[in-house]
């Protein structure tokens, strides 16, 4: 009934051309821009979080450039990183180390969020071609989850393992594809992955899976065998391989550090669910929903996503351990977010073509992930006090070669003051060996012999994770026997408020 | 695109009364489920229809999302994450509803209405937890004005919203039913009317000529008589000359309701007939009852609403109101009628006359009868809104008409809201749907926003005068933190949609209105009466200026406001300031209209300038047309200046960079060599207390002229260049004593370790920085007598030790080196400069050195010359400036005065010899300025100016 009414042509303006052109560009817009968008907010509130390096940041890039030192100048280590590093030295550390120098913490930071925004990438690409679809609900439940904002600002291992994890996936769906090269790519990105960090090696096995399933369902069960042993086979000859051409100390690393791990932190069995619920417990109660929805479809790849992504929650039940369950709670993510995603996919009605109602539901449960996530993030960046203050206040105290100091997890000022200080200078209310009289003391001996001796230059107590020694060691401390009071540092973290106490030897 | 199956053929030739009463009946909307229906798209009015597939969903469904969406706004509320909501909004949401959609203007809508709601939502949250209750009276009325305003804000974006638009059920020919053009007039006279009465008639032509069957009257309903306007036997001439049916009333009642009724009934416009409503200056499009009529064909549709637009535009009144009437028909009518909520606006409308027949006709105790009448209606018919110009008619011609215009719809929707309230609050079985009642409530409070605007406006004067305020432990960052991300997602939503629809003149003349509203609200709650005031057609201007007196009144209490608040300027009255400068500038868009209005009125200086922008209009199309005829010379110039700009900006930048060039290469003119040139120097070293005057006394108790003057600063200040350039023009050299020390205190950050881990390394920089920039010889003293503990900087107390004092030298040279600042001569001043070999730097690290003479009452004095010996031999080669202080009796002061000046002629190595004013402290007291004065006595000042004055003229002193 309505005449279209002709538009008015204008000298010089081609509209068939400009129209057609306008489309392809919002076509282009509409494809890149929804990934785009959520890698855009995922940069945002990782890079909202702020507080100085954590304990084991300062650890692991110290780490490295303690190394590049030694390989560069051949300067001494001072320590055997391999012996109780969770992940191999020589990888992470390093570049970390080299990008420190680059451009500080900032960019080794700016590193782990790169990592963190590839595998938002690979769970968005991973999710359309499982399910045909949802990439896009999947990686915004994945970017706004709190553990993966969390590691897209915390430089440790844990960012570029769960890269890499990520896209041994995608190049396992991908080689299912008769991609030969990606078939080729899954074992050495696994090896990585596993030496960046050795907890990895707990979803080789899924990985392996997600090929053996996306091989059944193309080639059939004669592919499988023939791709998953072949894989397998040259993965675990890698590993054995630099197992075997790397140190003693290293084997012992990995085995301290995943097999025969020691808890360092107890917690209940329920007080662990209870974190894994607060964590997780959306997203599962939506992979669960998601595994309902494609059981028919795809039953075995879903249920094989939803295990994946329960294995870490499982292991540390198992070990009764609360010590990075929320670091290894964003490695399942990989895997639950797709899955979450087809819940959310129905109930926006696979597009976004539905009435409001349904996008109020759907927006809920992922506003339901954004704000808690976001809360989650900013308390898990805030477990560790701001170590501003004291690292300026060891600034106005310490002396290079000479003087001795005795910190309370002395990894952060240690980093931050490595141009003035030694690595031999510090000591930790971990574990100390001081000699006295021809006596090997250890232990809380050795900590009250040193103060008793004016050993220590400075020595810096918080009264946190070593806070039982603290009291046993600060006696003569708070008598101002051989030491003064210069300052009290007050630190507030997510678990209240605390003091540093720093005294001087007089 | 399938168009609406109107199955001409069949009907055609059948007469209107042959149709079956029961075609025409209309549904039970609660027994079907239009909701199940399957999307199709009509072609009728394809660019407001979605084409969006519904989901079906029982009262669980219903039940889980109206908890998710409480559950969405709880977390919102609770977690008041300020522009993270926005974020989230623009990242995640954004996302997934372009991913969703092909349709990029629907995705936008979207986008920015969930933006505003969670943004909106987040904001009162936070707005709600800072009332400030213990001024509730300021408080609560504010905060609901802020309440009010978020509420059609967001049922704006809940209006406009992507719908499924409910297909219409072809089902009956409606080109056979008996159609009735009802044009009510009153005393617009034949001059508006004939053009009205004309496009009707064209209107009726072009509809025949499609369904020839078809049966169409014009009907004139003449109120004159009975309102007694001159005009009316004018109007029936005018009809009876046009051929149109005249039906003038003599019993009067109801306005134009009554009007109406009384024609539609003599007519016999009931039953399965249309009636169609112009009002007097309404010119309809030609094609309008083509477009209206099939709708009809739809046997529940009640009536169709189209648009409507003034024509007068080049009134600025008309024009301002148009733009304020556009985002009503043009944005928010089609959502209304996605929601089937489009009601009946009065004229350029076609209603069904049965549906008029169930509710008794028009309701005549209404002055918006329309609108009381749809609210009765729409629980069983479904109405439909037609957006396009269909229709144009004639705006208000001046603000008093305007405003009358205003206070009868205001008056008329307040009045409907008092006596329908029930029908959109209270549960009624086959009453108001949600979405309905909604729309109606949105639409009847819209005119209580003259009290939102006046809260607004009296709550920063309120405060400003009393200081009383609505909020209370709110920062202006955490409200900017809410606030902002609220206010630009309203905006950019609002414009977004509003774009080229709307204007700021319609906002403006919208908030106009706020007194005319809030009298009509007044009136509204004391149910007063009020008859039909037709909107004038011609302009009175006889009330002048007088409607705009509540506005000049409000625009001078707001700019006495604006100029208490900046005389009284603290932080606190930063956001009611900016408020006030907001609403002042609304307030003055009155004024403004005014004057336009009154001068287009006047007609004097109107039409020049009118003519001139006619010119201009067809200046700017020809050179579109022909772009590179005209436009040349134009562009030419703009090229021209556009070169010339970009030449300045390009000076201006080369000047700039320049100048940091200059700073960054600029060499210090003199050398470290300066430290000593075998002259040696007099001069005073002086407190703060005395450093504007010092070296003036100096010179004139002494008769020396200072050619060296020191003062002691700390890190943290600044160096002051003024003081030095003043010196240098009387050729004096600088001396500072730079310290460590924070207020005269000692902390943490003055010890050795501190100067040489770099705690003060950005400090040092500055200080480097500008005396590389002051270019002369600079004597400086850093770390003075370091060798003992009442250092600020010591290498025997607070966690120092002697090699301290080395680093720390060592580390603020090079500072200063890499800062290119060599101008500097660096003085070593232990305390005991004859025993420092545990603390002193490298001797090429030192350019000299200080020999310090402070000497106490009461206390054996020092020997200069073994004195000076001594340190000489500490430090050969090094140039010594000595710095002597006594206090004393003026005999033994003047004695050792004078021996100071012999030791000094003895040696070659003195490159200036310093008196320290004030004694030794820190912060010397008036005693201390007189007794440690160089004119402490009159011995002491001759023996200087006899001893002194020969040794420098002996030694090339000044």
């Amino acid at each position: 009934v309505t005449p279209i009414a002709s538009s008015p042509s204008m000298p010089g303006w081609d509209l068939t051309s400009w129209a057609a052109r306008s489309r392809g560009a919002w076509l282009l817009l509409t494809r890149r821009l929804p990934i785009l968008a959520v890698l855009g907010l995922q940069s945002l509130l990782s890079l909202r979080l702020v507080n100085t390096a954590f304990q084991d940041e300062a650890l692991y890039i110290y780490a490295g450039h303690r190394q590049i030192s030694h390989l560069v100048h051949g300067t001494p280590l001072y320590d055997n990183y391999s012996s109780y590093f969770s992940g191999a030295p020589g990888l992470y550390p390093m570049v970390a180390g080299w990008l420190d120098g680059l451009g500080g913490l900032a960019l080794v930071r700016s590193f782990s969020l790169l990592c963190m925004l590839a595998a938002t990438l690979t769970v968005y690409w991973l999710t359309d071609r499982w399910f045909g679809g949802g990439g896009i609900y999947a990686a915004a439940l994945f970017a706004v989850a709190g553990p993966v904002v969390f590691l897209g600002h915390l430089a440790t291992f844990d960012a570029p393992a769960l890269a890499l994890l990520a896209a041994a996936a995608a190049l396992a769906t991908q080689s299912a594809r008769r991609s030969w090269w990606a078939l080729i790519g899954i074992a050495p990105v696994l090896v990585l992955a596993v030496y960046t960090k050795y907890a990895a090696a707990l979803f080789v096995p899924s990985v392996l899976a997600v090929l053996a399933v996306e091989t059944q369902r193309r080639h059939g069960w004669r592919a499988v065998a023939a791709r998953v042993s072949i894989v397998a086979a040259v993965t675990a000859t890698c590993t054995v391989a630099v197992l075997w051409l790397s140190s003693d100390a290293l084997r012992q690393g990995i085995v301290a550090t995943t097999l025969e791990r020691e808890v360092l932190l107890g917690t209940s069995r329920v007080g662990l669910a209870r974190t894994v619920a607060e964590y997780a417990g959306l997203l599962l109660i939506l992979a669960g929903a998601g595994l309902v929805l494609v059981s028919r479809r795809r039953p075995i790849l879903a249920l094989l996503l939803l295990m994946t992504g329960v294995l870490a929650p499982i292991n540390h039940l198992r070990l009764g351990e609360a010590t990075s369950l929320h670091k290894h709670l964003a490695f399942g993510f990989v895997f639950l977010a797709p899955l979450a995603a087809v819940a959310v996919g129905r109930l926006l009605g696979g597009t976004f073509k539905s009435s409001g109602p349904q996008l109020l539901a759907g927006l809920a449960l992922i506003a339901a992930i954004f704000y808690s996530g976001l809360g989650q993030a900013q308390q898990l960046y805030a477990t560790w006090p701001d170590s501003h203050d004291l690292v300026h206040l060891l600034r106005t105290q310490v002396r290079p070669i000479t003087g001795r100091y005795l910190v309370e997890e002395p990894e952060v000022p240690r980093y931050y003051l490595r141009q003035l200080v030694e690595p031999y200078q510090w000591s930790s209310t971990y574990w100390l060996q001081y000699e006295k009289d021809g006596r090997l003391l250890t232990g809380v001996d050795a900590y009250r012999a040193a103060i008793a001796d004016r050993h220590f230059d400075l020595i810096v107590l918080r009264y946190g994770p070593t806070a039982a020694l603290d009291t046993q060691i600060d006696g003569p401390l708070r008598a101002q026997k051989g030491y003064e009071l210069i300052a009290r540092l007050p630190t507030r973290t997510a678990f209240g408020t605390g003091y540093y106490s720093v005294w001087r030897r007089r | 695109m399938s168009a609406l199956r109107v199955d001409v053929g069949k009907a055609g030739g059948q007469d209107h009364s042959e149709v079956r009463e029961s075609d025409y009946w209309p549904l039970d909307t609660a027994g079907s489920s239009p909701g199940d229906a399957s999307a199709q798209v009509s072609d009728i009015d394809a660019p407001t229809l979605i084409t969006l597939p519904r989901r079906g969903g029982g009262r669980a469904w219903s039940v889980l999302v109206g908890g998710l969406g409480l559950l969405l706004v709880a977390m919102v509320a609770v977690a008041q994450a300020g522009p993270w909501t926005a974020l989230f909004c623009l990242g995640v949401v954004g996302a997934i509803t372009i991913a969703g959609t092909e349709q990029a203007a629907e995705a936008r809508v979207v986008v920015f209405a969930v933006c505003v709601g969670l943004t909106a939502v987040d904001y009162l949250s936070w707005r709600f937890g800072v009332i400030n209750w213990s001024q509730w009276y300021v408080a609560l009325p504010l905060f609901l004005a802020e309440l009010f305003a978020a509420w059609h804000t967001v049922g704006l974006h809940f209006t406009i919203w992507p719908r499924v638009q409910t297909t219409p059920q072809s089902t009956a020919d409606p080109t056979v039913l008996p159609v009735f053009v009802l044009i009510p007039t009153v005393d617009e006279g034949p001059a508006v009317l004939e053009p009205t009465i004309r496009a009707a008639l064209a209107a009726r032509a072009a509809y025949l000529q499609v369904h020839p069957h078809a049966c169409v009257e014009v009907v004139v309903c003449n109120d004159g008589l009975v309102a007694g306007a001159p005009s009316t036997f004018g109007v029936a001439a005018l009809a009876q000359q046009l051929g149109v049916r005249c039906i003038t009333r003599s019993t009067p009642g109801g306005a134009k309701a009554g009007n109406l009724e009384h024609a539609r009934q003599l007519l016999g416009a009931v039953g399965d007939s249309l009636v169609v409503i112009f009002d007097a200056d309404q010119v309809a499009d030609p094609e309008f009852l083509c477009r209206t009529i099939p709708h009809f064909a739809d046997r529940r549709i009640g009536w169709v609403q189209t648009g409507q637009y003034y024509r007068n535009l080049d009134n600025p009144v008309a024009r301002w109101a148009n733009d304020q009437q556009s985002l009503f028909y043009s944005v928010l009518c089609p959502g209304k009628s996605r929601q089937n909520a489009a009601f009946i606006c009065g004229t350029n409308v076609v209603i069904r006359a049965r549906a008029l027949d169930e509710i008794g006709g028009l309701p005549t105790d209404s002055v918006t009868e329309d609108f009381a009448a749809s609210i009765r209606l729409h629980s069983r018919w479904r109405s439909v809104f037609l957006p396009g110009r269909l229709a144009e008619g004639l705006g208000p011609l001046d603000l008093d008409g305007y405003f009358r215009q205003q206070s009868r719809w205001a008056r008329g929707t307040l009045g409907v809201l008092g006596r329908h309230w029930r029908d959109l609050v209270l549960p009624r079985r086959g009453g108001l749907s949600v979405s309905q009642r909604l729309q109606y409530a949105i639409a009847s409070t819209h005119y209580l926003c003259g009290i939102r605007d006046l809260i607004f406006l009296l709550a920063p004067m309120v405060f400003v005068f009393t200081g009383l305020t609505g909020v209370r432990g709110a920062t202006l960052s955490l409200f900017l933190w809410h606030f902002v991300p609220y206010l630009l997602a309203s905006q950019l939503a609002f414009w977004h949609v509003a774009h080229r629809r709307t204007s700021l003149r319609g906002i403006l003349i919208g908030f106009l209105s706020f007194p005319t509203l809030i009298v009509a609200a007044v009136a509204a709650v004391r149910r007063k009466r009020s008859g039909f005031v037709v909107t004038p057609k011609q302009s009175s201007s006889g009330r002048g200026w007088r409607p705009l007196a509540p506005h000049l009144l409000a625009l001078v209490v707001t700019l006495v406001a604006l100029v208490t608040a900046v005389g009284a300027w603290s932080t606190a009255v930063l956001l009611p300031t900016v408020w006030l400068a907001v609403m002042g500038a609304m307030l003055v868009s009155g004024p403004y209209l005014f004057l336009t209005s009154w001068q287009l009125h006047r007609g004097r200086h109107a039409r020049p300038r009118l003519a001139g922008l006619r010119l201009c209009g067809r200046y700017v199309t020809n050179w579109q047309l022909n772009r590179g005829r005209h436009a040349r010379p134009r562009l030419a110039g703009l090229r021209l200046r556009g070169r010339y700009v970009t030449t300045a900006a390009a000076a201006v930048g080369v000047i700039i960079l320049a100048s940091h060039l200059a700073e960054v290469f600029t060499l210090p003119t003199v050398s470290s060599a300066a430290a000593y040139d075998g002259r040696m120097r007099v001069g005073v070293a002086l407190p703060n207390e005395l450093l504007d005057q010092g070296a003036a006394q100096f010179t004139g108790a002494t008769g020396l002229e200072a050619s060296v003057v020191g003062r002691s600063e700390e890190i943290r200040e600044a160096f002051d260049v003024r003081w030095a350039e003043q010196l240098t023009r009387q050729h004096g050299r600088i001396w500072i004593n730079l310290s460590f020390a924070r207020d005269g205190s000692v902390t943490l950050d003055s010890s050795l370790r501190a100067v040489a881990n770099g705690v003060h390394d950005r400090d040092l920089q500055r200080w480097a920085r500008a005396i590389r920039q002051y270019g002369q010889p600079v004597y400086l003293t850093v770390l003075q007598h370091s060798d003992r503990d009442w250092s600020a900087s010591s290498g025997v107390a607070n966690g120092g030790i002697p090699q301290d004092v080395t680093s720390a030298w060592l580390h603020i040279r090079s500072v200063f080196r890499a800062a290119g600042a060599n101008n500097v001569v660096w003085l070593w001043a232990p305390a005991d400069p004859a025993n420092d070999a545990g603390y002193t730097p490298p001797a090429s690290a030192i350019d000299g050195v200080v020999v310090t003479m402070l000497e106490y009452p009461r206390q054996r004095w020092v020997d200069p010359d073994a004195r000076l010996a001594g340190v000489a031999a500490a430090h050969p080669g090094k140039p010594l400036f000595v710095e002597v202080a006594a206090a004393g009796s003026p005999k033994k002061k003047a004695a050792w005065l004078d021996s100071v000046a012999a030791a000094a002629e003895q040696r070659s190595d003195v490159a200036a010899l310093v008196y320290h004013e004030g004694g030794p402290a820190a912060r010397p007291t008036a005693r201390d300025l007189r007794i440690w004065s160089v004119a402490s006595d009159g011995r002491s000042l001759e023996a200087v100016r006899r001893t002194w004055s020969s040794l420098f003229s002996q030694k090339g002193g000044s």
